[in-house]
This record gives C-alpha cells, structure tokens and sequence, in this order.
C-alpha cells in the first residue's frame, strides 16, 4: 500500500540521526518547560524559531515539534505532585493526582500518566496516519452552530468536576463565564469589564487563573492545615512507584476513552486541550460506577485526562499539516515556522513534500517514545521532591509561579491576578466550591459566545439553525440526555424500562 | 458560638458570588444589546448574570446548615503570601531577580513559623541562581539578575 | 564601521539555546571598541512586540532581530507585549530611557489605533521617533472556488444587485483585514455583512466551508490554501502585484477604483534619542532589509521587506493615519 511505504520512507528520514538528535532535544527541553508553571510551549517553541533559521527543514520542524507534545509530557508532574498545574489543560490532574501523592502514591500517578500519554499520542499518530486529510475536511466541516452545541455538551461536565454541592459547582461555573467575558468582545470590538485596564483588554490570563485557583490556593490551605505531604526517602522504592495490577485493570479502558475524546476535540480547531481534558474527566466520572471515588485518587480520573491531552495536541496537526488551518496559537507558531522553511502546510504537502510530511508523522511517534522513555527514570527524581521539607518548599514554588506566570506576557499584572485569584480560590474552596468548574467555565464562555452569536449572524436571526444542522442535532441531544440523567426519576424511568440498565450503567465502550 | 461565626463567614463568601453576579448585570446596562441577528455586547453578560446570580443564591441557601471548615483561619499565611507576592512584582522588572526573590522567599517564609533564618538564605541564594540559569540564560527571557 | 561589526560579530553565536554566553562573548568585544560617532549600543537591546509570540510581526521581527545582533554587536531581544492598541508595548517603551536601547515594533495597525480608541494613552507621532520599516504585506480577496464569482467584478454585481446577502469574513473588529473589508464595501457601495472571527485560519475553515462569501486576509495566512487551489484569489489590496502571485491582479486592475491596502511593520524608538542613534539604527534595518536570505524567507512568507528612512516613514504614518481615520468615519464604527 502507498502509505506505508511512504511510512517507511518517512521513518527512514526521522531516523537519521539530525532528526533523531534535534527530535530529542526538542522533547527533552518541552518536559522541562512543561513541567515549569507558566512559561509554556509557545513562548519556547517561539523563542526557537529564530534558531532553527540556519537547520533544515525536518530537523527544525522535529525539534518544535517536539517541544510542543514534550510540554504536555511535562505539564502533570507539578499537578500532581504539588497540585500546581504545569498548563492549563493539567489543571484536572491535580483533582486526582494530588489526592494520590498525598497518599504516597505519587510515583503511580506519574507512571500512569506517562502511559497514558504515551497511549494518548500513539493514538492520534495512528489516525493521523491513517486518516489525516479525510478527519480534515470532517473537521472543518463544523460550523458555528455545531460549536456551539458541543460547548453547551462540555458545560454540562461542571456538575461532574466539582466536589460534594452540584449547585455549588454551577455557581462556580457561572462565574467562570463571566470571567472569560472580561476583554474585547470579539465580536463588536467592544471592551466589557475591563475597567480602563489595558492588562485585561486580551482578557483575563489563563495561566494567572490556573496558577492561582491551584498553585497558591493549595499553598494556603496546606499552611492554614498544617499538614502537608512529606514522603520520607526511605520509602521510595522502584515498586512504590509501580502501578498494581488492579490499577492497570482500570488504567487501560479510561486512557481508551481519553485517546478518543481527546483525538475529536483536539482536530476540531479552536477548542484545544483544556476542553478535552475536562470533558474526558467529566466523561470518566458520568460513567463510573461508582462516582464518588473521583477526587480521591482514582486512577481513571488521571489516566483519562491525561491521554485526552496528548491525544488532542497530536491530533491539532491534522488540520494544521492537511489543510494549512492551525487550531491554535500553538499550531500557528508551527506553521509559521514551516512557511520560514519553505514548506507549504495544506493539501499540497502530502503530495509534493511526502518524505517531510511522513518524515514528521514519523518523528512524533519516535519522539513519543523518546518521552516515554526519559519519562520513566524522571519519576523517581520527582517523586524526591516531596522529600523537601514544606518550609523550603511553598516558597520555591511561589518563585517558580512568579516567574512562570510573569514569562508568558512579560507583566506583573498577572503575576497580581495570580495572587487575587490566589486567595479567592482559597476563599471559595474552604467554603466548598471548587475551582475546577470555574476554569471550565472560563475556557468555554467565550466559544460559547462567539459560535452562538456568529450562528445567528449567519442564519440572519434564525434560531432554528441549531436544530436544523445534524452535528449541532446530535450534539444537543447528547446534551439533553445527560441532564436528564442527573435527574433522579429519568434515570429509575429508564432503568425499568431497560432490563440490562445499559444507560445506567454503561460497563463499556 | 464557634459554628455560627463559621456558618456566616460561609453564607458571606456565597454572598459576594451573589453581589460580583448583581455588578455584572449592572454594569451590563451600558453594553447595547443588539438584534437577535445582529446580538450586541450587552446579551451574553446579562444572560451569565443572571445564572451567578440563581445559582449563587441557590448555593448560599443550601449553605445555610453548613459544616465548620475543616481547619481554623489564620491571618498570618494571607498576608505573608500576598506581602511575598506583591514585593516580588514590585521589584521584578526595575531591579531584577536577585532583589525581588529575596523579597518573595524572605517574606512569604513568615507565612510559619518558626521562621528559619539560614535555611531561608540558602534558598534564596539557590533559586537566584537556579531563576538566572534556567530563565534568562537558558530559555533568554528579558530579566536581570541585578538592575535593569 | 558597520562592516568591521560584521567581522567581529562572525565570532559569536555557533548556535544552541545558550543566547548568555553569545552575549557575555558580544560584550567583551563591544566594550573594548571605542567607534568613531556612536559606541551604540552598549547593552542589548530590547525590541517591544505590541502582539503575542507567533504572529507574523513576532516572527518577522525575531528574524530581524537576529540579523540586527550580528550587524551590531549587541543581542536584540523580542519581548512580546500584547494587548490593545499596542498600549502595553508602548507603555513600556516610555517608561524606558530614550538611549535607543529599547525599540517598539509599530505597524499599520497603530494608525487605526489612533483613531479608533477615544483616548490611546500615547501618541505615536508626538512620543516616539520613526526608525524604520522592515516588512510590507497586502491583503487578498478571496473567494471559495466552487462559487460563481470568477472576477472580482462579478462579486461587486452580485452584491449591489442583493443589498445585505454577501458575507464577508475577516478577523477581530478593528483590524487592518475588517477595516479593509469596510474600506471596500464604502468604496464600492455595496451593503453586506462584515463577520469577525477570531483567527485568520477561521475566517478559512469558513470560506471552505461555504459560510462566508469572501474573506479579506493576509496571502501567508492562507498559502497552503493558494498552493492546494482551495481558494481563489480575486484581487491582491496593494498598490502592486504581490510578487509571489504575479498572476493576481491589484484591485485597481480588478476595475476598482480609489482602494489600495497595504500593511507595514516598522520599528519606533523615543523621542529623545540622539539622532546618530537613530540613523545607525536606520543603516542596520536597510541592511537587513538588502541581505537575500532574509529577502528569501519573507519572500517565503508572502512579505516584502523594504526600508524607509525616518522622515518617509513619519510621512506614511501620517498618510496611513488620515486614511483610517476617514474609513471608521465614513463606515460609522463606534470608538472605543
């Protein structure tokens, strides 16, 4: 068949040992970079650029890319050892990686993350190989409408991420919402809430939010308790860090369904992996059999998230490398960086440039493997750093949030909001509302906004249009039927009426 | 007693969730609201308004037998963290890192006690060195160690 | 004088992420040099990006940038400073000494800002002093090519004949693609719907995707698009042809008259830098401007590179200026 010999055309060229060199490099500085809060893929691969000015195209094009998916390798680690999410997407490991590393079980956390990444990527690649210019023109084939529907499906997941009160969690996600309308409308150009402050004319920062809610929210309640996860270093041993058998067990069906919802949303461009993370927690949780051992330390509650991550950002080059349409800034950065090479991203490639193309694809699975491998010995370095004693260690972690968050648009400005939403989530989660819905709620507002008013536009203030569209159908659909779900009489309705409780119960898919 | 200063302090943080949704919509009234073809500014933060407003207030009322938090408030870490953090920003970006991390780490280490002078110095001295390294010669972000 | 920078500067940078020690080593040699009118400059220099990492400003100017550091002997840094209007950037360029060690990235953009915010808390023809343009960029019409409109003549029929059915597709409100889309329906009298989306890559997934009719966007944003033939080009907004589509017309032969759109990126510093500053900063851009691989991978880009001296670029600023202002007049956009 022509695509696997291209295949192997492809690897033959990722494996020389340029690609295979700038390819390690490149997955080794986005660890690092994803494992620091704050400064991100984007500033890195940005600050690069310029750099691989002077390589060839495939190994400059290796090495960016690997920086980008070595990033989401690193992005759990802080979450779940410190509950300082590295990125935004990583903020919903902390629900259930945290919890683990209080309970020692740190090592087994990261383990299975690493893992699930790596299923995560693998997963995308394959589609990607298989399917890349078809899954493009599916992609691109939603519309505003159709956005809309799926935001309204992932705002539903609110319920599901908050801790104990559900009406807690809505008022949360209601004020994430409004949050994400501070800025410029992007439809009128008008400034809402912004106060006269230029800082929050682009809006409210992502990563001050995320920085905050978590990182110094924990630091504070973890002082005000007084006790805090120290492991001694005696403990750690090569099998405290490995999962058992019975985690495996649960480990494999959750990453499954990580991969796939991570691989939709993630080509669809414009959503991005924070939106796959929570919907495939949110996804995970509705269909466990037991809810309630979520935000305790389940294994499905990190292992999901963690493979929709990754699967999401592999999957964001399908658009980007088939059609020449990034699906973010992240992938906007990449193309520039193509064009600067000479290379052309969009439908052409695969024809003109099939040993780059292939050559690529090839280098995200090796790269992959790269980070698989550097990710395991990395765990038991990791895990040492809850050794360090508490008092050393919250303020090296407000140095690394400081500076983290001040990297990524050179203002203290952010650096405030971080401190403010700091103690505000601090203030709200004593009381029993979570963060995690409000950065849901943030991340969607505006992609709700947006897609809702341009459908309208398009449909000259036709509101059928959402019923109309078979994807928005569906969609809203979906929607209808996990509200009523957690409506306690539909769910026993539907139980008699189904002998098997298959919607009750959903054992697998 | 104890438990009714709690249960305030709890309907009070539900509370101002309620009084940021009343803002939003008030202030809203300046943003026009446009045609259903055409929906201006004013539609969206109204709509969301209105849902702080409901499901706070919904929050508030189920929060009115609510449990004790599970650990005591102390003053101390709030400020020391904020003082910590606000010295930082202060400092950062006319007189460099080694200042400004001296300032974050020296103060926020009184968030508690007991406060270990040599231990928080070796921090310090660790982490300008590591900050410097890793940040501005290694990844080139636009910071100086000392002074702009 | 430039030359001997050259040589000297051949020694720094073997490349890595290690940009300390290129400089540590730029500075050794930089200090012991005492030139003939100006020792400019004598630390690194920052250039202030007005717009996030990754766009096409930040990517032309890190190229130039690195270019600069090698003519000059000092590292240029890109420091990026986003938000509306370039207030952020221009906020920090003033809180800077006016020693020609800190430059703002300016563009085409600016000029609308002025007009379009009710009160910019700076102004770029009284605060800051031209240096140079580095990058030029027109804007294509284009249109999807399973549609009916062969010629941009046909458009404009179709869109007079039927009051308020096109769509028109460009990115955020207040950018120089929506206030081109503005400019043309006030030049060609047609009534139709401009809708802003967020990024350049929606306004495509919309023009393949049948939503919109046209779209007004940047020829690189869309160069897969050009290659894959997805897109047609009807017209190129410049006063030329773009010189990577020879075979586009300008709007002008497209047989529309009095339009002509082109961008610009250009470097500002403070009023108050000495003038030998300035006109050493000016040599270095038109240098830059001349090297071929850097005209190479702009070309690659869809970019023209090309230098004006300080008082040219007073005077497009001002040209730019009054253009703008007369486009938000005459297409009633609310200020801000």
């Amino acid at each position: 068949m022509d695509t696997f010999s291209n295949l192997a055309l492809g690897f033959q060229a990722a494996m020389s040992p340029e690609s295979l060199m700038f390819c390690l490099i490149g997955v080794t500085l986005g660890t690092f970079v994803g494992v620091l809060p704050g400064i991100g893929a984007l500033a890195t691969i940005s600050m690069c650029l310029p750099l691989t000015f002077y390589l060839e195209p495939m190994p400059a094009l290796v090495m960016l890319a690997g920086i980008f998916y070595g990033a989401q390798y690193g992005s759990s680690t802080a979450s779940i050892l410190l509950n300082l999410p590295g990125s935004a997407p990583a903020a919903i490991t902390c629900l259930d990686g945290y919890p683990m590393a209080k309970q020692g079980r740190a090592g087994v956390a990261l383990f299975i993350t690493t893992i699930a990444s790596f299923l995560g990527g693998s997963f995308s690649i394959l589609l990607m190989i298989g399917f890349a210019p078809a899954l493009a023109r599916f992609a691109i084939s939603f519309s505003s409408a159709d956005y809309f529907a799926i935001m309204v499906l992932a705002l539903t997941a609110a319920s599901t991420l908050s801790i104990g009160s559900v009406t807690k969690g809505m008022a949360m996600v209601a004020l994430g919402l409004l949050l994400g309308l501070v800025g410029t409308d992007i439809s009128s150009g008008a400034a809402r809430y912004t106060f006269g402050m230029i800082e929050v004319s682009d809006g409210v920062s992502l990563v001050a939010l995320a920085m905050g809610l978590f990182g110094v929210s924990e630091i504070l309640t973890n002082i005000m308790r007084g006790d805090v996860v120290v492991v001694d270093a005696k403990s750690i041993t090569m099998r405290s860090l490995m999962p058992t058998r019975k985690d495996m067990k649960r480990f494999w069906p959750a990453a499954g369904r990580g991969s796939i919802i991570g691989a939709i949303v993630g080509m669809l461009p414009g959503t991005g992996p924070t939106i796959a993370t929570f919907m495939s927690y949110s996804a995970e949780k509705r269909l466990a059999k037991d809810p309630s051992i979520f935000g305790k330390g389940a294994i499905e509650g990190i292992a999901s998230p963690e493979a929709a991550n990754n699967s999401s950002v592999q999957a964001a080059f399908i658009p980007t490398l088939t059609l020449g349409i990034p699906g973010d800034a992240i992938m906007a950065v990449m193309l520039g960086g193509m064009l600067i090479h000479g290379i052309t991203p969009g439908p052409q490639l695969i024809l003109e440039n099939p040993v780059l193309f292939w050559g690529v694809i090839a280098s995200f699975w090796i790269g992959n493997v790269f980070l698989l491998i550097l990710n395991i010995p990395l765990i038991g370095i990791w895990v040492r750093l809850l050794t360090i004693p508490y008092h050393m260690l919250y303020p090296a972690m407000l140095f690394f949030i400081c500076i983290g968050v001040y990297s990524v648009h050179n203002s203290t400005f952010d650096v405030l909001l971080t401190l403010i939403f700091g103690v505000l989530g601090f203030a709200l989660s004593r009381y029993g509302y979570s963060p995690a819905p409000l950065l849901l709620g943030f991340v969607l507002g505006p992609l709700l906004e947006e897609h809702f008013r341009r459908a309208l536009v398009l449909s000259r203030g036709d509101l059928s249009v959402f019923i109309e569209r078979p994807i928005s159908l569906i969609f809203l659909i979906l929607t209808s039927v996990v509200l009523l779900m957690s409506v306690g009489w539909f769910r026993t309705l539907v139980g008699r009426l189904s002998p098997k409780r298959l919607f009750r119960r959903p054992t697998n898919e | 007693m104890q438990s009714i200063r709690q249960n305030i302090t709890a309907l009070a943080v539900g509370s101002i969730i309620v009084i940021i949704g009343l803002a939003a919509i008030w202030i809203a009234q300046d943003y026009q609201l446009g045609t259903l073809t055409r929906m201006g500014p004013g539609f969206f933060p109204i709509v969301i308004g209105i849902l702080v407003v409901v499901f706070g207030g919904a929050a508030v009322l189920g929060d009115i037998n609510a449990e004790k938090p599970t650990a005591d408030f102390k003053f101390r870490p709030v400020i020391a963290i904020c003082a910590g953090m606000l010295a930082w920003t202060l400092l950062i970006d006319s007189y460099g890192i080694l200042p400004s991390t001296f300032a974050l780490i020296g103060i926020s280490s009184l968030a508690r006690s007991p406060f270990r002078p040599w231990s928080t110095l070796a921090l310090c001295v660790g982490l300008c060195v590591a900050g410097y390294l890793v940040f501005v010669v290694g990844l080139g972000m636009p910071l100086t160690l000392l002074g702009r | 004088m430039t030359n001997n920078n050259i040589t000297k500067n051949t020694l720094k940078r073997t490349g890595g992420l290690l940009l300390a020690a290129a400089m540590s080593i730029s500075m050794v040699f930089g200090a012991g040099q005492a030139l003939a009118d100006t020792d400019y400059p004598t630390k690194p220099v920052r250039i202030l990006v007005p717009f996030g990492p990754g766009g096409l400003a930040d990517i032309t100017m890190r190229l130039a940038g690195e270019k600069l550091s090698k003519i000059l002997g000092q590292q240029f840094i890109v420091e990026n400073h986003p938000g509306a209007g370039g207030v952020a950037a221009a906020n920090e360029l003033l809180k800077a000494d006016p020693d020609g060690h800190t430059l703002v990235v300016m563009s085409n953009g600016t000029t609308i800002a002025t007009s379009l915010f009710k009160k910019l808390s700076y102004d770029p023809q009284k605060q800051f002093a031209p240096i140079s343009t580095l990058a030029w960029f027109d804007l294509g019409l284009f249109v999807n090519p399973d549609s009916s409109y062969d010629t941009l003549q046909s458009l404009v029929a179709k869109g007079k004949a039927n009051p308020d059915s096109l769509n028109i597709a460009t990115v955020s409100p207040g950018s120089t693609q929506n206030l081109a889309a503005e400019f043309f329906l006030s030049v060609t009298g047609i009534k139709a719907n401009i809708i802003p989306y967020r990024t350049s890559p929606d306004t495509l997934a919309a023009l393949l995707r049948g939503d919109v009719d046209l779209v007004i966007e940047s020829p690189t944003a869309y160069s897969g698009a050009i290659k894959g033939k997805q897109v047609r080009v009807l017209a190129i907004t410049g006063a030329k042809r773009n010189p990577s589509l020879p075979d586009v017309p300008t709007v002008k032969e497209a047989g529309v008259d009095g339009y002509e759109v082109s961008g610009w990126n250009a470097l500002y510093t403070r009023v108050g830098v000495p003038d030998d500053v300035i006109a050493k900063l000016n040599a270095a851009i038109t240098e830059v401007a001349n090297m071929s691989d850097i005209q190479e991978k702009f070309f690659d880009l869809g970019i023209v590179v090309g230098a004006l001296t300080p008082s040219e670029m007073a005077d497009r600023f001002e040209a730019d200026r009054k253009k703008w202002s007369a486009v938000i007049e005459s297409a009633g956009i609310e200020k801000r």
